[in-house]
């Protein structure tokens, strides 16, 4: 008999490649860093841009909760499917287009194809670590290895579709994405999806909106920093919007963008990785980062120069990207568990709201006043967003950060060390560290203490053992259900 | 101190933050995933938060769990986690077997056991109230 030790993350690899290499090839469109090139090509204007990135702003709430319903009652793979599918549709309606008419609805499309994919692939990932492993633990390491691979294919398509672009015509890269999204579409037929729909708590649309309401009004932290992490968000949308308007209004080459596009996409890695290093909690690095944004948020109005007016950009983009990750930390550190969900979707939807007016109003500034004029509807916001940087840094000097385990079982040993005794819903969290007689003796004391007093669980433990001894008879009979193991595959 | 490229991006990621912009990095918080669904304990604002809304139900003391309905519940289990209920509850085999047949640890084993198991107890309990209705 071989004894091969595999590691439990290995299967877990294994059928997360698939995914990954669909999400992959799904972050590859090619036409992105040339899009505001292309639209001016075929007739935009500033005003139209801000028409159409409101129309996408407007699709993607609107579909994000039905998308959501039949992702789980359906199936998470078919809608990421289906969002490919559109995607697809919007490249084609995209390269066809020649008029502002045509883009704006291939736009939209693109906005289902948002929708569709938002939060699919997190629920997917969690769903199918917790399938192979039991727990939740490492979920974040492996939703945050599919986000390296989505980083790397939009740095590398940004790349590509500028000499592509330079090479051929900015048309073309519409039509040479459509391959691209087709082979991950492949990738995710090829995915085994988690059966697993009822791992995740699921939070209804209202009872989201309800509990968001209660803890924003309820706490004067909570709500600064949620309007900060929505204001952050709206910022960083904005630049990644309308930064390349600036670039065709001083006719940069259109090799330009796609390096251009790389840094600008990169800065959010960077930003991942400065983090750790600065030193946000002193008042001179908040102030540092506050004087740099607004100073190259003034840098865009005035400047006529390429370089300076790329820099500017990249550094705004990588200030707001630091400013957001602090901010949502914030948030997590203020926000209980239990509504944590509810109110990030909440800063989510409010980034969104307020980015759909804020692109009209951009639009129509740059459109008669010029870009320029624009720039300082960006500097009026990051203003926005340091007042409520420093209130809420100042809000959340206060309060003591509410740190949270990552599973079930650590929160139900944590909350018993914590109150002295243990509830029902702690109690079923450890049972089979119970009858493994893995838990500490303090916690295994409570445990008992808690079972003399309480028939519910009693039962519960009672019936589970039941189950087990059931089991073992189960396989001393003849035709019993045969143990499948990855070996024998072999 | 070390931190994995990846690591920092699961923490920009799983704080549930949308970073705005087109490629927003659309991630949600999701809560830990539970054994016994968070509805089934009362709320904060309830009497007893954290105890039972209402108590499992025991089942008939005449009746004894039957072969084939926990077979179906078996089989309606995830592969990983049948594979585990399988070699652990069924066969005996010890933890350290277990691990080298699948590559899951002590504590993995642990965490799939608790929430197969109770998978199982629920199916069972529904297919015993149901043909107790029944007769």
């Amino acid at each position: 008999m071989t004894r091969r030790v595999a590691d439990a993350p290995r299967s877990l690899a294994r059928r997360l490649l698939p995914l990954q290499i669909g999400v992959g090839l799904q972050g590859l469109i090619l036409w992105v860093p040339i899009e505001k090139l292309f639209m001016t090509q075929i007739g935009f204007d500033a005003a139209s841009v801000g028409v159409m990135a409101a129309a996408y702003a407007a699709v993607v709430p609107l579909l994000e909760v039905p998308s959501g319903i039949l992702a789980d009652r359906w199936s998470r793979r078919w809608v990421m499917i289906l969002g490919c599918v559109a995607l697809v549709a919007s490249s084609l309606l995209g390269g066809l287009s020649h008029s502002v008419v045509a883009y704006v609805i291939a736009a939209m499309i693109l906005g289902v194809y948002f929708a569709f994919s938002s939060g699919t692939i997190d629920s997917v990932v969690y769903d199918t670590v917790v399938e192979e492993t039991g727990s939740n633990e490492r979920y974040e390491t492996w939703i945050g290895r599919t986000r390296a691979a989505e980083s790397a294919a939009f740095v590398l398509s940004a790349l590509a579709g500028g000499v592509l672009a330079q090479y051929t015509s900015t048309r073309f890269t519409y039509f040479a994405t459509i391959p691209l999204v087709a082979l991950a579409i492949i990738g995710f037929l090829r995915f085994e999806e988690p059966r697993l729909h009822q791992a995740a708590e699921r939070v209804s649309l209202r009872s989201h909106v309800a509990l968001t309401f209660r803890t924003m009004i309820t706490s004067r932290v909570v709500l600064s920093v949620l309007l900060l992490v929505a204001a952050g968000g709206l910022l960083s949308q904005a630049v990644f919007e309308f930064g390349p308007l600036w670039l065709v209004a001083l006719a940069a080459p259109a090799a330009l963008y796609g390096p251009y596009w790389a840094v600008l996409v990169s800065t959010l890695g960077v930003a991942g990785l400065l983090i750790g290093k600065l030193h946000l909690d002193r008042w001179l690095m908040l102030a540092i980062l506050i004087i740099l944004s607004l100073a190259t948020a003034l840098l865009l109005t005035w400047t006529r120069s390429l370089p300076v007016l790329v820099t500017a950009q990249v550094v705004l983009a990588l200030v707001l990207a630091i400013v957001s990750i602090h901010a949502s930390r914030l948030l997590h550190d203020a926000v209980p568990s239990s509504v944590r969900a509810g109110v990030s979707s909440g800063a989510g939807t409010l980034t969104w709201a307020l980015f759909l007016p804020f692109s009209l109003a951009f639009g129509w500034v740059a459109q008669q006043n010029g870009i320029n004029w624009s720039g300082l509807m960006l500097a009026g916001a990051v203003v926005v967003v340091a007042v409520l940087l420093i209130i809420s840094v100042r809000a959340s000097r206060g309060v003591a950060p509410v740190d949270v385990a990552a599973t079930a079982k650590q929160e139900a040993v944590e909350v018993t060390q914590a109150a002295e005794q243990l509830a029902c819903k702690q109690l079923v969290e450890l049972v089979a560290d119970y009858l493994d007689d893995a838990l500490s003796p303090q916690i295994r004391a409570r445990f008992e203490e808690h079972l003399t007093g309480c028939d519910g669980c009693t039962t519960y433990l009672k019936q589970t053992q039941q189950i087990i001894a059931e089991l073992g008879d189960l396989s001393t009979e003849p035709n019993n259900v045969q143990a499948s193991r990855p070996e024998s595959a072999d | 101190m070390k931190i994995s490229i990846g690591r920092m991006i699961a923490n920009l990621a799983a704080r549930g933050r949308a970073l705005g912009n087109r490629f927003v990095w659309w991630s949600r918080w999701f809560p830990p995933a539970r054994t016994v669904d968070a509805d089934r304990f009362q709320r904060g604002s309830d009497p007893y938060p954290d105890h039972w809304q209402q108590f499992p139900r025991p089942w008939p003391a005449d009746q004894a769990v039957q072969p084939e309905a926990l077979e179906g519940a078996v089989a309606a289990l995830p592969e990983p986690w049948r594979r585990v209920v399988i070699l652990r509850d069924g066969e005996g085999r010890s933890p350290a077997e277990v691990s080298a047949a699948t590559g899951l640890t002590a504590a993995q084993q642990r965490d799939v056991l608790n929430r197969a198991r109770e998978l199982l107890r629920e199916e069972v309990g529904r297919r015993l109230e149901h043909d107790g209705d029944g007769s």
